[in-house]
């Protein structure tokens, strides 16, 4: 089967789960996150991360258990109905978060980089590229993806360390910023973005052992927790949360700040690679375990013929939204779809595995 | 029959307004015949068989002619039957008929299209004839036939066979005809053992010298420059080796010239290219496999690498790649590789192409394989990464610290040279508030009395950059840098003088060119080059966004390439254990390990403690 996925080590897994969660740091999530928890908006991140891993680390003891990838667990556990089921979730996740990173992807370039281009042809051209990376299939974009994750760091921590200037510290007080419950429920939905790091279990077989699964997530999960962190930080030292909750692109108004000398200033240019990198790379990782599962699902031969009409379907659902703030509350949906599924989908299996278990034993004793 | 007037001055006018051509003989094409036949198995076994049924037919009919001319000699030496005269006649015309089914008697013994596969005979007429018809004697005149006979009781008539020009004949005289045509060795009787093997054992004084059944051993013989021998009476041949053409003696490095270490290349020859690498690597454990490649021109390619070290997967996969090979004529390493490596239509080359003898001996000592073909003083090395298409010899003759920085040096300038142009129109066209603002005041006012855009004034000179390159190299002799040089300065100067292109893009392109000759692969850096415009459309597109597809498509994609099963970005992706020996470069006593990915069977190199003299005692430390 063409789609099978090779071989994929800890560094290749790390850079999969990074490089598939780091995108919306750069776009809008940042100003979403400080309208919810106000002062305290760095807090969520570290949580989601923390019940990111803790799902996955569900997720390793179920696939310790039983063999295969997610869709094969799914359908050992809780039957050919099950597994389908789950299969449809990931599709549907996975299309739907690739159409909304693309659609931002294009707004974001239209208002950052090329004011006067045509947003459909900014959206052809990122799509014509995510069609040929996910051509080449996952072994090399997440090799790709391992090779661009220092540049992605380096990138950050170069133009948070250039907006020191700006810092306040009293900006962060009050720190329960709207309270411990808006913490929390928010934490929970931007969860949502870490449903793409289950890709670790539904390629299992691609990986050596378990143990090289739980490296990558930790390192990767862990790492982008961190990052986004660190970012959100920053961004509430340099903007207040008044100032913080308008801007549309955090990132890139940050950047723009940037001023040590007449020679290093307006960096901003210069950073959008960045995050065109990285955005677009998420999504061909988000496709390419869409078209995974559909595979999967219908039992194909093979994945390749499936790409240009998925990223044609893909390119002209991302032309839906009428405009940015519409991408961005179609946003928050594929977000609440992508808490429900690592909330609920590891809890299940393992209930699942439990009960196969002891029934197992029953048998056994009987 | 009369015409009228209207008839007249129609055809008059008709005549004048036509076309006519001229009547010339018409050119010559040497095109292919369109011949249309039925291709269904059915209709081409019913050919093939009514082509054999043909031929054996025509065998049959002169077997029939034969036998009443055997009859009648047979007759008349009984003492009865026709003249002599009479069967004389008969017998030309019948040798006459023999040389027309010469083709299908050599096709009958089973000839493979090219090369026939007649066994030896023992007529040394036979033996003629035979290969009057695979050369095309006696119009090809590159094929020497020396009858002689040999100086033995009783005499034995002999042919010495050779291609002029490959042979050395100085040799052929000295080894072969003075030892077998003195007369000293009359009283000799060859005849109580196996003559040939009497011969070779005996009376021939030469390094090789083997007895060859059949003519496709000969014809391998004569074409690599040996000389063949045949004796009436023996139906086996002797192939002697005599080779010796012209050739290049072994010279400095064109292209991998370094200021110190070893300054031998490679030459055409061979087995002076394997005698160069044995003698920097002297092991009992180097293997030189040979495989013969080409149907119409059997050239000899090699196979080398180090049995204890190499991964023998890789040499199999190799050597099963080399062999299953079917075509007629390779001339060139490089075409060799386009027709092994995996991807082809990859514009990256996967494999090192040297010169360098002391390069191969590291390549095989971590574990490689090298390719040698024979007339051809490049060796390809495999498998490789990327970046050991970075590293020099020198790299490792200097103290690490240099040879570090020198390959830093390459990086940063392979970088210019894919992405500089790009990068400029993108910052200059679309994103100019990045650019410090002196620095963008001084291009808009170099800019200010061009008439082109900026991606006119690139394109332009990048394509007189790309013309000097090519027309500098096609010049003969030293003129050619000389144009290369001074056109690049007149053409930039005057360019720049005639407001046709600004300085500042003059600048930029002179630094990507410049840049690129940094590249030490000449493969890679013609890669670049191409790359380099796929990155310059992708800025004009979408500015730097587009750059940044670039950046994030060449990445996918190298990671995707694979140079003989190992992965191109090893050890960086897929992360591997590296060996201090990637980028940096670090000291030769930390470099304890051969490559991770070439998965040798030996993956050390030395111990942990290679210096072992630091855990003893200085000389002299004792007396204190």
């Amino acid at each position: 089967m063409s789609y099978q996925t090779g071989k994929l080590g800890v560094a290749a897994g790390t850079g999969l789960v990074f490089v598939v969660i780091m995108p919306r740091l750069f776009l809008t999530t940042t100003s979403t996150l400080v309208a919810e928890a106000g002062q305290a908006a760095w807090i969520p991140p570290i949580l989601a991360g923390m019940y990111g891993l803790l799902m996955l680390w569900v997720l390793f003891y179920v696939s310790s258990r039983v063999p295969g990838d997610l869709f094969a667990i799914a359908k050992t556990l809780i039957g050919s109905v099950g597994a389908w089921l789950i299969a449809l979730l990931f599709i549907f996740f996975s299309f739907v978060n690739a159409v909304s990173l693309l659609r931002q992807l294009a707004e974001c370039t239209l208002i950052t980089a090329m004011p006067e281009a045509d947003i459909h042809v900014v959206i052809l051209f990122y799509g014509a590229t995510v069609a040929i990376i996910v051509h080449y299939g996952i072994e090399p974009i997440a090799r790709a993806a391992y090779l661009l994750m220092p540049f992605i760091v380096l990138g950050l921590s170069v133009s948070i360390a250039l907006l020191t200037p700006y810092f306040d510290i009293h900006f962060l007080l009050p720190w329960q910023g709207n309270g411990l419950p808006a913490i929390f429920k928010t934490s929970l939905v931007i969860g949502g973005s870490n449903f793409e790091a289950l890709v670790l279990v539904a390629l299992a077989p691609a990986f050596q052992r378990i143990r090289t699964m739980k490296k990558a997530a930790l390192f990767g999960l862990g790492g982008a927790a961190v990052i986004k962190t660190v970012f959100t930080v920053a961004y509430l030292l340099i903007f207040d949360v008044e100032t913080g909750i308008e801007k549309t692109l955090p990132y890139y108004e940050m950047a723009r700040l940037i001023y040590i000398n007449r020679y290093v200033q307006r960096v901003e240019a210069l950073l959008i690679v960045l995050w065109v990198v990285a955005g677009l790379m998420a999504t061909a990782i988000s496709l390419y375990i869409g078209m995974y599962f559909l595979t999967r699902l219908l039992n194909l031969p093979t994945m390749r013929p499936l790409i240009p009409a998925v990223c044609l379907i893909v390119l002209q659902l991302s032309l839906l939204p009428k405009s940015l703030s519409d991408t961005i509350q179609f946003d928050k949906i594929v977000l609440l779809t992508g808490a429900f599924g690592i909330y609920v989908l590891p809890p299940l299996l393992l209930a699942a595995t439990f009960f196969k278990g002891r029934r197992a034993k029953k048998c056994a004793a009987e | 029959m009369e015409v009228n007037s209207f008839t007249k001055i129609y055809r008059s006018v008709k005549n004048l307004l036509e076309y006519k051509p001229p009547d010339t003989p018409s050119l010559f094409v040497l095109g292919e015949e369109e011949y249309q036949e039925d291709q269904s198995p059915a209709a081409l076994e019913t050919r093939s068989l009514q082509n054999d049924v043909q031929e054996l037919g025509a065998l049959l009919r002169y077997a029939r002619r034969l036998t009443p001319v055997m009859e009648k000699a047979a007759d008349r030496l009984r003492g009865g039957g026709p003249e002599v005269a009479g069967i004389n006649e008969e017998v030309r015309s019948l040798q006459k008929q023999m040389i027309e089914l010469e083709p299908i008697l050599l096709e009958y013994y089973g000839n493979d299209g090219v090369a026939p596969i007649r066994p030896v005979s023992a007529s040394l007429q036979e033996n003629t004839e035979t290969l009057n018809v695979i050369y095309g004697l006696p119009a090809n005149r590159d094929i020497v036939m020396r009858h002689f006979v040999v100086a033995v009781n009783p005499p034995v008539k002999a042919m010495l066979v050779y291609m002029d020009g490959i042979s050395d004949k100085k040799l052929i005289n000295r080894a072969v005809l003075e030892p077998l045509m003195q007369p000293q060795f009359v009283q000799h009787d060859i005849y109580d053992k196996d003559m040939v093997e009497t011969i070779i054992t005996r009376y021939l004084p030469n390094a090789q010298a083997s007895p060859a059944r059949g003519f496709q051993e000969v014809q391998g013989g004569i074409n690599g420059g040996d000389s063949v021998l045949f004796l009436e009476g023996a139906p086996e041949a002797i192939i002697v080796e005599t080779k010796g053409w012209e050739h290049r003696s072994v010279e400095k490095p064109t292209f991998e010239q370094s200021v110190r270490g070893s300054q031998e290349a490679f030459s055409e020859v061979l087995r002076v290219n394997t005698a160069l690498i044995r003698s920097i690597l002297r092991s009992s454990d180097l293997v030189t496999e040979m495989i013969t490649i080409g149907s119409r021109s059997r050239l000899t390619c090699a196979v080398m690498y180090l049995k204890s070290v190499a991964n023998p997967k890789l040499v199999e996969e190799l050597k099963r790649r080399i062999n299953g090979i079917s075509t007629d004529f390779i001339t060139d390493t490089a075409i060799l590789e386009q027709f092994i490596e995996d991807a082809p239509h990859n514009i990256f080359p996967v494999s090192v192409s040297t010169e360098r003898p002391d390069r191969v001996a590291s390549h095989l000592v971590e574990g490689g394989v090298s390719i040698l073909l024979d007339n051809n003083p490049f060796v390809h090395l495999v498998p490789v990464s990327l970046f050991t298409l970075f590293h020099t010899p020198e790299d490792y003759i200097f103290k690490n610290p240099y040879g570090t920085m020198m390959r830093i040096m390459r990086l940063i300038g392979a970088m210019l040279a894919l992405l500089l142009p790009a990068m400029f129109y993108a910052l200059s066209t679309f994103h100019p508030e990045a650019l410090p603002t002196d620095l963008l005041l001084t291009i808009a006012s170099a800019r200010e009395l061009v008439p082109f855009p900026t991606i006119g004034e690139i394109m332009l000179m990048e394509v007189s950059w790309e013309l000097i390159r090519e027309g500098g190299l096609r010049i003969p002799g030293v003129l050619g840098p000389t144009v290369g040089v001074v056109g690049g300065i007149i053409l930039g100067q005057a360019a720049v003088a005639a407001d046709i292109v600004s300085p500042i893009t003059v600048v930029v392109i002179s630094v990507t060119g410049l840049s690129s000759f940094a590249i030490p692969e000449y493969r890679l850096a013609v890669a670049v080059r191409i790359m380099r415009f796929f990155f310059l459309a992708l800025a004009v597109a979408m500015g730097l966004v587009g750059v940044g597809i670039g950046v994030l498509l060449i990445s996918v994609m190298l990671c995707n390439i694979k140079s003989f099963g190992v992965p191109y970005l090893t050890p960086v992706a897929p992360k591997t254990m590296a060996n201090l020996d990637i980028i940096s470069r670090g000291p030769v006593y930390r470099q304890e390990n051969r490559p991770d990915a070439f998965n040798p069977q030996d993956i050390s190199r030395q111990p942990h403690i290679s210096r072992t003299w630091m855990n003893k005692k200085p000389t002299g430390k004792d007396d204190k």
